[in-house]
């Protein structure tokens, strides 16, 4: 009986806590490089929320950042709009954009730190930016989220690396090159042209999920713990596994590492291919 | 065991039939560490779950050790494969070599890929080597304290001294002595298999010797005692509970350290050089 009311005080609390205030604010952006060259590159450093990034035949950044925050008192909630805002940085051929708060360092925009923040203390509310982007085609990518939500890139002819932490990543009618990865989601890449130069998909706990048009000719490079790979390729051939030999010294001890890569090689070979996977299955296909 | 041998062999001629596969080429790398004080005894430390550990004596410095994959089970209970693809599994081998103060540790993912170490080491060298299923265990001409378990395979050692203590489950003990440290107590154990050890003549050693379900041999003239069955009764809940354990001792050379020879199902040989 005690422990039932002590259950019903604890939810009770809980439920109170819960009982949030919370607000949305839309942010609007047009931004343009200042001068347009094959180097320009979108950079999004974002920690809560969804990059939604469109490719398109114009000119000009489009940004729509939606922030959420979300709070116990209508007074942090206040604070939170005080302090959170949508960072932008424009370098010579680069364009930042990144949450923006006393409690976070961005390396990027402030350089390396020994910094740590303690989210529970320093932050007493919730926040979530949204991204949705349509960026011209050429622009290249380099774009980051850690929780709630997901990363999908469609359209782009440029180099694109998205990484994520805490969700899926979905990058479709890719014409340039590829690097994406992401710990507890689906990874799912759709090329629209065989490979040129390198490509790397990595996905922790999830499935990694590769078409190409056709049987491009690359190396592929495979590990996956608990997992498979698939392929319906048929220009298949298996070559000696890679190895590479690390030498690393500490506190008067050497440390000697033999690693073992699984390599393939499809039609003439040439592009390398790095899949991986901790928990996942890796599928690679010809698009049809 | 044989069998599972070469079903296994089967299942990779099958693999390497259905892709055109070269991989046979690429499952050896050799890898070289130096020792902090070359020259000086080492100690060398290999613990496997899965395969064969090699080490032979050799004139140099270094410890080489040289990996070898493969044998590994694909394991394809419940994979699905879907339609119109293949599945290409094989598992890549990791190997972790740990060089302090002349101790060198490996480590391995010999539990998910079942792999052979050939490993060279200076002739004197103390060896710490385990494995658990599919290999044996084989030393050749180190000298030291050595200390070394299977359990699903034999351990074989050739030209070594020193002391040794080893211990397998399903397998055969082989071993032979060159020399023997005096100071050691030694023991050689298995359940299921022989142990056949050969010491130099002049070894002055007690040993203490017991194989449930087969005969004890040797060609030195040991002084046999025959102990006296010690008896251990224990009672709980009124439950009563006698043991009686069997133990022949024999001093060889008028005796000396202990030396353990113990098998359930198998022979105990122990052989003048």
């Amino acid at each position: 009986m005690k422990n039932l009311l002590l259950i019903i005080l604890l939810v009770g609390c809980f439920g109170y806590a819960r009982a949030t205030e919370t607000e949305k604010i839309k942010i609007e952006k047009t931004l343009k490089f200042a001068t347009p060259s094959p180097d320009n590159v979108l950079e999004i450093y974002n920690i809560n929320g969804s990059l939604q990034i469109e490719g398109y035949d114009g000119q000009e950044i489009m940004v729509t950042a939606e922030l959420t925050i979300s709070a116990n008192t209508q007074a942090l909630l206040d604070k939170g709009k005080n302090e959170m805002s949508l960072g932008i940085l424009e370098d010579d051929s680069a364009l930042v954009l990144y949450n923006k708060a006393p409690f976070i360092h961005n390396e990027r925009i402030e350089g390396p730190c020994n910094c740590h923040w303690n989210w529970s203390k320093d932050v007493d509310y919730k926040f979530s930016f949204d991204f949705k982007v349509k960026v011209p085609r050429g622009v290249n990518l380099h774009v980051r989220t850690v929780n709630d939500g997901f990363i999908a890139i469609d359209g782009m002819n440029s180099n694109v690396s998205a990484h994520h932490v805490n969700g899926d990543v979905t990058l479709t009618q890719m014409g340039g090159s590829v690097e994406a990865r992401t710990i507890n989601g689906e990874l799912l890449v759709r090329h629209t042209k065989a490979p040129v130069g390198g490509n790397s998909y990595y996905s922790l706990n999830g499935d990694v999920n590769v078409y190409y048009p056709g049987e491009p000719d690359a190396d592929i490079t495979f590990k996956s713990f608990n997992g498979s790979f698939y392929t319906d390729m048929e220009r298949l051939e298996v070559m000696p596994p890679a190895w590479t030999k690390e030498v690393t010294e500490k506190n008067g001890s050497t440390k000697y590492k033999l690693t073992q890569k699984n390599n393939i090689k499809v039609g003439k070979g040439g592009n390398l291919l790095a899949f991986e996977t901790f928990n996942g299955d890796i599928y690679v296909k010809k698009s049809k | 065991m044989k069998k599972l041998i070469k079903l296994s062999f089967i299942g990779l001629l099958a693999a390497a039939i259905s892709l055109p596969a070269k991989a046979q080429e690429g499952n050896k790398e050799t890898i070289a560490i130096p020792l902090s004080s070359p020259g000086e005894k080492g100690k060398l430390e290999v613990g496997l779950v899965n395969g064969s550990i090699n080490v032979a004596g050799y004139d140099g410095k270094d410890v080489i050790i040289e990996a070898v994959s493969g044998g590994g089970k694909n394991d394809d209970r419940g994979v699905v494969t879907p339609t119109g693809m293949k599945r290409i599994s094989s598992n890549p081998m990791e190997l972790e070599a740990t060089e302090k103060g002349n101790t060198v540790k490996v480590s391995t993912n010999s539990w998910a890929v079942t792999m052979t170490l050939n490993i060279k080491v200076p002739k004197n060298f103390d060896l710490k080597l385990s494995t658990v299923n599919d290999g044996d265990i084989d030393v050749k001409g180190v000298t030291g304290a050595h200390e070394i378990s299977n359990v699903n395979g034999e351990i074989t050692m050739t030209q070594v001294g020193g002391s040794t203590v080893l211990n397998t489950v399903n397998g055969d003990i082989k071993v032979t002595l060159e020399s023997v440290n005096p100071e050691a107590q030694m023991a050689f154990t298995t359940l299921n298999g022989d142990v056949d050890v050969t010491f130099p003549a002049a070894v002055k050693a007690t040993a203490k010797m017991r194989s449930d379900r087969g005969d004890i041999f040797s060609d030195f003239d040991m002084v046999i005692e025959k102990s006296a069955p010690k008896v251990d009764k224990s009672s709980s809940n009124g439950v009563y509970k006698v043991s009686i354990e069997d133990w022949v001792f024999g001093k060889i050379n008028g005796g000396g350290k202990e030396y353990l020879f113990k098998t359930m199902q198998g022979d105990v040989y122990i052989r003048k050089k």
